[in-house]
Protein backbone atom coordinates (compact mmCIF):
# COMPACT_ATOMS: atom_id res chain seq x y z
CA UNK A 1 0.00 0.00 0.00
CA UNK A 2 1.78 3.24 -1.02
CA UNK A 3 0.03 5.07 1.97
CA UNK A 4 0.68 4.32 5.69
CA UNK A 5 -2.58 5.80 7.14
CA UNK A 6 -4.84 3.89 4.23
CA UNK A 7 -5.66 0.95 5.95
CA UNK A 8 -7.82 -2.07 3.83
CA UNK A 9 -10.71 -3.23 5.64
CA UNK A 10 -11.80 -6.64 6.03
CA UNK A 11 -12.30 -8.47 1.86
CA UNK A 12 -11.15 -5.68 0.41
CA UNK A 13 -8.21 -5.85 -2.00
CA UNK A 14 -6.08 -3.55 -4.13
CA UNK A 15 -7.10 -3.55 -7.36
CA UNK A 16 -4.81 -0.68 -9.45
CA UNK A 17 -2.41 2.03 -8.16
CA UNK A 18 -2.18 4.72 -10.33
CA UNK A 19 0.11 7.72 -10.54
CA UNK A 20 0.30 10.16 -12.90
CA UNK A 21 1.86 9.50 -16.50
CA UNK A 22 6.08 9.39 -16.71
CA UNK A 23 5.36 12.04 -19.48
CA UNK A 24 4.15 14.85 -16.61
CA UNK A 25 7.31 14.46 -15.06
CA UNK A 26 9.12 14.56 -17.99
CA UNK A 27 7.73 17.76 -18.73
CA UNK A 28 8.30 19.09 -15.64
CA UNK A 29 12.08 18.46 -15.37
CA UNK A 30 12.69 19.55 -18.95
CA UNK A 31 11.21 22.90 -17.38
CA UNK A 32 14.38 22.30 -14.98
CA UNK A 33 16.98 21.40 -17.55
CA UNK A 34 15.90 24.68 -19.07
CA UNK A 35 16.43 26.18 -15.45
CA UNK A 36 20.08 24.78 -15.34
CA UNK A 37 20.79 25.82 -18.48
CA UNK A 38 19.80 29.84 -18.11
CA UNK A 39 22.23 29.45 -14.94
CA UNK A 40 25.14 28.06 -16.83
CA UNK A 41 24.49 30.65 -19.60
CA UNK A 42 24.05 33.44 -17.37
CA UNK A 43 27.35 32.28 -15.83
CA UNK A 44 29.54 31.67 -19.06
CA UNK A 45 28.00 35.68 -20.44
CA UNK A 46 30.21 36.75 -16.79
CA UNK A 47 32.69 38.10 -18.94
CA UNK A 48 30.37 40.91 -19.72
CA UNK A 49 30.38 42.31 -16.39
CA UNK A 50 34.10 42.64 -16.44
CA UNK A 51 33.88 45.69 -18.49
CA UNK A 52 31.90 47.39 -14.71
CA UNK A 53 33.47 45.09 -11.80
CA UNK A 54 37.06 43.71 -11.68
CA UNK A 55 37.80 40.17 -12.72
CA UNK A 56 38.85 38.77 -9.47
CA UNK A 57 35.93 40.17 -7.90
CA UNK A 58 32.77 39.34 -10.43
CA UNK A 59 34.52 35.68 -11.72
CA UNK A 60 34.35 34.21 -7.68
CA UNK A 61 30.81 36.32 -6.92
CA UNK A 62 29.14 34.76 -10.18
CA UNK A 63 30.71 31.31 -9.39
CA UNK A 64 29.10 31.79 -5.82
CA UNK A 65 26.09 32.57 -7.52
CA UNK A 66 25.55 29.61 -9.80
CA UNK A 67 26.23 27.09 -6.77
CA UNK A 68 23.21 28.97 -4.61
CA UNK A 69 20.66 28.60 -7.88
CA UNK A 70 21.98 25.02 -8.07
CA UNK A 71 21.63 24.64 -5.11
CA UNK A 72 17.94 25.73 -5.24
CA UNK A 73 17.30 23.91 -8.80
CA UNK A 74 17.89 20.76 -6.84
CA UNK A 75 15.42 21.72 -4.08
CA UNK A 76 12.75 22.53 -6.60
CA UNK A 77 13.77 19.13 -8.44
CA UNK A 78 13.40 17.14 -5.67
CA UNK A 79 10.00 18.88 -4.85
CA UNK A 80 8.51 17.76 -8.56
CA UNK A 81 9.68 14.59 -8.24
CA UNK A 82 7.93 14.07 -4.50
CA UNK A 83 4.73 15.96 -5.78
CA UNK A 84 4.72 13.37 -8.73
CA UNK A 85 4.85 10.48 -6.37
CA UNK A 86 2.64 11.21 -3.79
CA UNK A 87 -0.32 12.03 -6.32
CA UNK A 88 -1.83 8.58 -6.37
CA UNK A 89 -5.22 6.79 -7.09
CA UNK A 90 -5.63 4.04 -5.45
CA UNK A 91 -8.33 1.19 -6.85
CA UNK A 92 -9.49 -1.21 -4.10
CA UNK A 93 -12.63 -3.62 -4.79
CA UNK A 94 -14.39 -1.19 -2.05
CA UNK A 95 -13.66 2.34 -2.23
CA UNK A 96 -11.54 4.50 -5.48
CA UNK A 97 -9.12 6.77 -2.92
CA UNK A 98 -7.62 9.99 -4.39
CA UNK A 99 -4.63 10.93 -2.60
CA UNK A 100 -3.31 14.68 -3.89
CA UNK A 101 -0.41 16.66 -2.60
CA UNK A 102 -1.45 19.88 -3.17
CA UNK A 103 2.15 21.37 -2.02
CA UNK A 104 4.78 21.24 1.00
CA UNK A 105 1.84 20.36 4.26
CA UNK A 106 -0.83 20.83 1.83
CA UNK A 107 -2.64 17.30 1.21
CA UNK A 108 -5.85 16.11 0.29
CA UNK A 109 -7.13 12.86 0.69
CA UNK A 110 -10.37 11.75 -0.46
CA UNK A 111 -12.16 8.48 -0.98
CA UNK A 112 -15.78 7.12 -2.21
CA UNK A 113 -17.41 3.98 -2.49
CA UNK A 114 -16.97 2.12 -6.12
CA UNK A 115 -20.70 1.25 -5.77
CA UNK A 116 -21.40 4.49 -6.01
CA UNK A 117 -19.80 5.18 -10.14
CA UNK A 118 -22.37 5.36 -12.54
CA UNK A 119 -20.26 6.29 -15.30
CA UNK A 120 -17.32 6.92 -16.38
CA UNK A 121 -15.29 8.56 -19.13
CA UNK A 122 -11.76 7.84 -20.60
CA UNK A 123 -10.19 10.42 -22.54
CA UNK A 124 -7.53 11.32 -24.15
CA UNK A 125 -7.40 14.82 -25.00
CA UNK A 126 -4.50 15.51 -27.78
CA UNK A 127 -1.90 13.75 -29.48
CA UNK A 128 0.64 13.09 -27.27
CA UNK A 129 -1.54 11.00 -24.63
CA UNK A 130 -3.08 9.31 -28.03
CA UNK A 131 0.63 8.21 -28.88
CA UNK A 132 1.89 7.94 -25.17
CA UNK A 133 -1.51 6.05 -24.21
CA UNK A 134 -2.32 8.14 -20.98
CA UNK A 135 -5.29 10.71 -20.24
CA UNK A 136 -7.97 11.37 -18.27
CA UNK A 137 -10.51 9.65 -16.39
CA UNK A 138 -13.96 11.22 -15.21
CA UNK A 139 -16.37 9.26 -13.08
CA UNK A 140 -19.93 10.14 -12.03
CA UNK A 141 -21.04 9.09 -9.00
CA UNK A 142 -24.81 8.78 -7.86
CA UNK A 143 -24.49 11.71 -5.90
CA UNK A 144 -23.83 13.32 -9.45
CA UNK A 145 -20.19 14.63 -8.43
CA UNK A 146 -17.95 14.58 -10.96
CA UNK A 147 -14.62 12.78 -9.76
CA UNK A 148 -11.56 13.49 -12.52
CA UNK A 149 -8.54 11.97 -12.25
CA UNK A 150 -5.94 13.52 -15.11
CA UNK A 151 -2.96 12.39 -16.36
CA UNK A 152 -2.36 8.46 -15.45
CA UNK A 153 -2.31 5.82 -17.89
CA UNK A 154 -3.76 2.17 -17.97
CA UNK A 155 -7.11 4.12 -18.57
CA UNK A 156 -9.17 1.11 -20.41
CA UNK A 157 -7.43 -1.21 -17.73
CA UNK A 158 -8.59 1.33 -14.95
CA UNK A 159 -12.09 1.65 -16.66
CA UNK A 160 -12.72 -2.00 -17.21
CA UNK A 161 -11.66 -2.34 -13.16
CA UNK A 162 -13.57 0.30 -12.00
CA UNK A 163 -16.92 -0.93 -13.40
CA UNK A 164 -16.41 -4.62 -12.95
CA UNK A 165 -15.94 -4.07 -9.41
CA UNK A 166 -18.98 -1.56 -9.58
CA UNK A 167 -21.61 -3.83 -10.89
CA UNK A 168 -19.94 -6.61 -8.47
CA UNK A 169 -20.42 -3.79 -5.51
CA UNK A 170 -24.03 -2.81 -6.40
CA UNK A 171 -25.00 -6.36 -7.13
CA UNK A 172 -23.51 -7.42 -3.41
CA UNK A 173 -26.09 -4.72 -2.09
CA UNK A 174 -29.18 -5.54 -3.63
CA UNK A 175 -28.46 -9.02 -2.97
CA UNK A 176 -27.74 -10.42 -6.07
CA UNK A 177 -24.63 -12.38 -7.43
CA UNK A 178 -23.09 -10.74 -10.81
CA UNK B 1 30.49 43.76 3.91
CA UNK B 2 31.64 40.51 4.84
CA UNK B 3 29.33 40.30 7.93
CA UNK B 4 26.50 41.03 6.13
CA UNK B 5 27.20 38.70 3.29
CA UNK B 6 27.71 35.67 5.94
CA UNK B 7 24.36 36.75 7.71
CA UNK B 8 22.76 36.14 4.03
CA UNK B 9 24.31 33.80 3.34
CA UNK B 10 23.83 31.20 6.46
CA UNK B 11 20.16 32.02 6.30
CA UNK B 12 19.69 30.63 2.53
CA UNK B 13 21.58 27.72 3.79
CA UNK B 14 19.43 27.64 6.75
CA UNK B 15 16.20 28.25 4.51
CA UNK B 16 17.04 25.64 2.38
CA UNK B 17 18.21 22.90 5.33
CA UNK B 18 14.70 23.62 6.14
CA UNK B 19 13.32 23.49 3.01
CA UNK B 20 15.00 20.26 2.03
CA UNK B 21 14.17 18.74 5.88
CA UNK B 22 10.14 19.04 4.62
CA UNK B 23 10.93 17.09 1.65
CA UNK B 24 12.26 14.79 3.02
CA UNK B 25 9.47 14.88 5.84
CA UNK B 26 7.31 14.10 3.32
CA UNK B 27 8.83 11.24 1.96
CA UNK B 28 9.08 9.49 5.60
CA UNK B 29 5.58 9.92 6.43
CA UNK B 30 3.76 9.59 3.14
CA UNK B 31 4.98 6.45 1.09
CA UNK B 32 6.24 3.18 1.94
CA UNK B 33 9.84 1.50 2.33
CA UNK B 34 9.43 -0.10 -1.46
CA UNK B 35 8.37 3.43 -3.09
CA UNK B 36 11.02 4.25 -5.36
CA UNK B 37 11.19 8.25 -3.29
CA UNK B 38 13.32 6.52 -0.50
CA UNK B 39 16.15 5.39 -2.99
CA UNK B 40 16.20 9.08 -4.27
CA UNK B 41 16.71 10.70 -0.30
CA UNK B 42 20.08 9.53 -0.43
CA UNK B 43 21.61 11.54 -3.16
CA UNK B 44 19.73 14.03 -2.53
CA UNK B 45 20.97 14.87 0.96
CA UNK B 46 24.78 13.74 -0.56
CA UNK B 47 24.32 16.76 -3.37
CA UNK B 48 22.73 18.95 -1.26
CA UNK B 49 25.91 18.65 1.58
CA UNK B 50 28.12 18.37 -1.97
CA UNK B 51 26.59 22.06 -3.43
CA UNK B 52 26.39 23.50 0.58
CA UNK B 53 30.20 22.79 0.74
CA UNK B 54 31.18 24.12 -2.69
CA UNK B 55 29.40 27.37 -2.15
CA UNK B 56 31.05 27.66 1.15
CA UNK B 57 33.73 27.46 -0.25
CA UNK B 58 33.57 29.76 -3.18
CA UNK B 59 32.43 32.19 -0.66
CA UNK B 60 35.73 32.53 0.96
CA UNK B 61 37.09 32.53 -1.77
CA UNK B 62 35.23 36.01 -3.01
CA UNK B 63 37.67 39.21 -2.06
CA UNK B 64 35.83 40.89 0.08
CA UNK B 65 38.23 43.32 1.01
CA UNK B 66 38.70 43.86 -2.96
CA UNK B 67 34.93 44.61 -3.07
CA UNK B 68 34.56 47.39 -0.02
CA UNK B 69 37.58 48.97 -1.66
Amino acid sequence: MPIKQLQLREGEKKLLVLHRHWFVLAREFAAIVFMLAIGVVAFSLRDSLYVFVDASIAGPIAAFLLSLYTLLVLALAFAMWINYRLDVWIITSRRIIDVEQRGLFNREVSEFLISRVQDITAETPNIITTLLNFGNLTIQTAGHQNFTIREVPKLEEAKRIILEYSHKARGKELGISL
Amino acid sequence: MFPIALILYLLFILCYIAFAAALIYHVRKYTTPEDPSHTMVTPFIALSFVLISISAYLFSRIPWEKLVS
